[in-house]
């Protein structure tokens, strides 16, 4: 059973009542809210994705819940809360849907040890995995969601998850969270992508989130061999310049982006060198998208 | 993580004289990863991982090979990377080795 | 049955988790993450052989907790190699506290545990002095607000927290085992004293066996933080578990209490101990320490609060009775013309979110 089988009534009961028990990569999200954005938002973006029985033991059970006393009338807010713990500060309704993506990141960055979780974007093809690190604002989501409508599966837009004993990435497949120009660039650019209406205002400025394609969703469990590390820069009106990146200074770029690296101890260094070892490392300036796609679709297996 | 420490940090700390031994810190906490030139070191009780110079992966060499006064380790770097005798590189192997030190990765040991 | 209790079962009696649904797993993981203690239910487990029980997906997160708690234990460990370091110039050996020395020291408390900060005690008059070497090492005051600042040096017994500066570490650097305010005065130059150095690890020292039992008691009862009381609590079973086979340990316990002044917060610590964790007390100890217990009527009450709020559970009277103790707790800590200005100070924060972590 997936997500689009039930009625809108059946899915806001779940919302409200046991839980809406969603399963996305090998872990297994409940999520609770009477927030209307959130079920609009969930209908939207997760259509494919499968629902576990009810009574399966839940990997993170999530709530996002509407903000309390007074707060609730004069200025709606949404709360995320995981196992009772507040991540963020409480925002405004309306971007419920975003403050649930971030929760979920949370969950996965916080919690998943027997992995390697990097904040990097990451795509396959041919059974070789691209990964995206970046900071945010260097443009790896826009260049990650034109990828995934390009020919390449979308693994994660967001965190790669890399295994500690033997070279292989994991997916997580979820929404591609677009903010601010790249929202309308990739509509341009997909079309055919179904995009949620973006909200204003949050910390990130304004963001839209692009669905997963249904592929990417369907083998969710499909692990790929990491093969390329792109550390992507989008710089206006720049032409795109691909260059090789010393591997030792890959590593501790991409060091710097995990999430769990220094908590893993030895176990995250192997994991990582191994990882490194078996990839070209580039650094990435780009401008136009077409072009962007072209010269990552060339890069030799 | 520190990264080209050859470049930064290393004027800072006490600075050892030259009469006293440089030696290795135990083996089992290092892990190292080489890749051409670059030397990625794994400090195990620290949990830090460090990115060599190539100044700093020539001494750490040294150390890992059994150390030994520092005129000698100095000098061995120096002639490896093809500049034996300037006196400003030599400064800087100097003091490469006190931050080696400071960071976990080897031990001074006075005469 | 209260929700808190089939972690407490589980932790007392492993044998009952091989017989949880998915749906009761799911409540003891949540309770054991919400109450830092899912460690010690892996260890539970895993020394009554029952780990291979756990259906997959529990385990995982019993796993998971394992890779948190060696990196943990790590980081202590490298921690206080660099306090030893550090410290090395002081004139009086600094003593390891609480979590940091039962990693050190080895004992079962550390088994399973989580760990937050590391905690150390210096000598009152070589304060200053620990305070400048440790800030030569890097350690910095994490604290800006002028008001903490003022509030720990002048009502405390140990410093603002520091923070290392490349490590990023908080240190909690005691004075006094209370505030200097409270009603009841240990001596901590006398726990100082007593103190023993690590056998095998140069430079570092713990408590006496007793002392120990003394601190964890002290800080159960007399900090305002309950939200850890269950973990707390279980540092205490552990630690009477593990010295109660001492010879002497027993018989110096009481009388060392009320040489200290600690006599009522280790009757406090005795009694929760044994009627929620089972702990193994002679019952001539606990008839020994009922000597130093509050009246009857004010004993019963406090034997409520203490269960209910130890015994955890989020319900609405469990939350009112963990503010009284906050409440309680301060008060034993700072007159009372002290007490509003920082208890205001407190909600104030609380309520416009100063103390939650920022949007990601």
């Amino acid at each position: 059973m997936i997500v689009a089988d039930l009625s809108p009534e059946e899915l806001r009961g779940r919302l409200g009542g046991a839980g809406l028990s969603l399963r996305v990569g090998a872990y297994l999200f409940r999520i609770h809210s009477p927030l209307e954005p959130v079920a609009r938002g969930l209908a939207l973006m997760y259509p494919d994705y499968p629902l576990a029985p009810e009574g399966e033991f839940a990997d993170f059970p999530v709530r996002v819940m509407p903000g309390r006393f007074l707060r609730r009338w004069l200025q709606p807010q949404a709360r995320f809360l995981a196992n009772g713990h507040l991540p963020f500060k409480p925002m405004p309704t309306c971007q419920a849907l975003p403050l649930l993506e971030w929760g979920l990141n949370w969950c996965v960055s916080n919690k998943v040890f027997d992995r390697l979780v990097i904040h990097s974007a990451v795509l396959e093809r041919k059974g070789l995995a691209l990964l995206l690190p970046g900071s945010p604002g260097a443009g790896k989501s826009t260049l990650c969601a034109a990828l995934a409508y390009s020919g390449w599966r979308l693994l994660s837009d967001e965190l790669t998850l890399a295994d500690l004993g033997v070279p292989r990435v994991y997916p997580l497949p979820r929404p591609i969270s677009l903010k601010n120009r790249s929202i309308g660039i990739l509509k341009e650019y997909a079309p055919g992508a179904v995009c949620s209406e973006p909200v204003h205002d949050t910390s990130k400025g304004s963001v839209a989130l692009m669905r997963a394609p249904a592929d990417s969703v369907a083998r969710a469990l499909e692990p790929a061999l990491p093969r390329w590390v792109v550390f992507p820069r989008y710089v206006a009106g720049a032409s795109s310049d691909l260059r090789p990146l010393s591997r030792g200074i890959a590593f501790m770029r991409l060091a710097e982006q995990g999430f769990n690296y220094g908590l893993l101890g030895r176990a995250g260094f192997d994991a990582l060198s191994d990882l490194v070892d078996g990839c070209d490392c580039h650094e990435f300036r780009y401008s136009r998208l077409e072009e962007a796609v072209a010269l990552l679709g060339a890069l030799d297996g | 993580m520190s990264q080209g420490m050859a470049q930064r940090g290393a004027s800072s700390g006490p600075m050892p004289g030259s009469a006293g031994v440089w030696l290795p810190v135990a083996p089992e906490g290092l892990h190292v990863r080489r890749w051409g030139q670059e030397c990625l070191v794994f400090h195990e009780p620290s949990g830090e991982t460090h990115l060599l110079s190539p100044l700093a992966a020539l001494l750490f060499q040294g150390l890992i090979a059994g150390g030994g006064p520092e005129m000698a380790m100095v000098d061995g770097a120096l002639r490896a990377l093809d500049c034996a005798g300037d006196g400003e590189l030599e400064a800087l192997a100097r003091q490469t080795l006190a931050h080696l030190a400071k960071i976990g990765l080897a031990r001074y040991c006075a005469r | 049955m209260s929700v808190d209790s089939l972690l407490i079962e589980c932790l007392l009696s492993p044998e009952r988790a091989a017989t949880l649904a998915p749906a009761e797993w799911e409540s003891l993981v949540c309770q054991g993450q919400a109450a830092g203690l899912l460690g010690r239910l892996l260890v539970a487990l895993e020394s009554s052989g029952r780990l291979e029980q756990v259906p997959p997906a529990p385990r995982r997160h019993l796993e998971w907790t394992r890779v948190v708690i060696e990196s943990q234990k790590r980081a202590v460990r490298w921690e206080a190699d660099c306090l030893r370091r550090a410290l090395a110039d002081l004139e009086q050996p600094f003593v390891l506290l609480k979590g940091a020395a039962y990693v050190l020291a080895g004992l079962p408390a550390a088994q399973g545990r989580l760990f937050g900060d590391v905690d150390i005690l210096v000598a009152r008059e070589e304060l200053a002095t620990a305070e400048a070497l440790l800030e030569r090492h890097g350690w910095v005051g994490a604290k800006p607000d002028a008001y903490d600042q003022r509030y720990f040096r002048d009502w405390m017994h140990e410093l603002p927290p520091l923070r290392h500066g490349a490590r990023g570490t908080i240190l909690d650097v005691h004075h006094g085992l209370l505030p200097v305010t409270a009603r009841l005065k240990p001596d901590a130059d006398r726990l100082r004293r007593a103190a023993r150095p690590i056998p095998g690890e140069e430079g570092l020292w713990t408590l006496a066996p007793v002392d120990m039992v003394l601190h964890a008691a002290c800080h159960l009862f007399h900090e305002g933080e309950f939200q850890r009381g269950l973990r707390d609590l279980m540092d205490l079973d552990s630690l009477l578990r593990h010295f109660g086979s001492e010879p002497g340990f027993w018989a110096d316990l009481i009388p060392r209490a009320r040489e200290m002044d600690l006599g009522r917060p280790l009757h406090y610590a005795l009694r929760t101990s044994a009627c929620l964790l089972a702990t193994p007390i002679a019952p001539e100890v606990l008839e020994a320490s009922n000597a130093d217990g509050p009246p009857a009527l004010l004993a019963s009450l406090m034997d409520q609060l203490f269960l209910r709020v130890l015994g955890g559970g989020e319900e609405r009277a469990d939350r009112a009775a963990a503010f009284f103790l906050y409440l309680r707790a301060h008060a034993q800590r700072m007159p009372p013309h002290l007490l509003l200005p920082h208890l205001a100070r407190k909600s104030w924060r609380a309520l416009f979110g100063l103390e939650a972590d920022s949007a990601p």
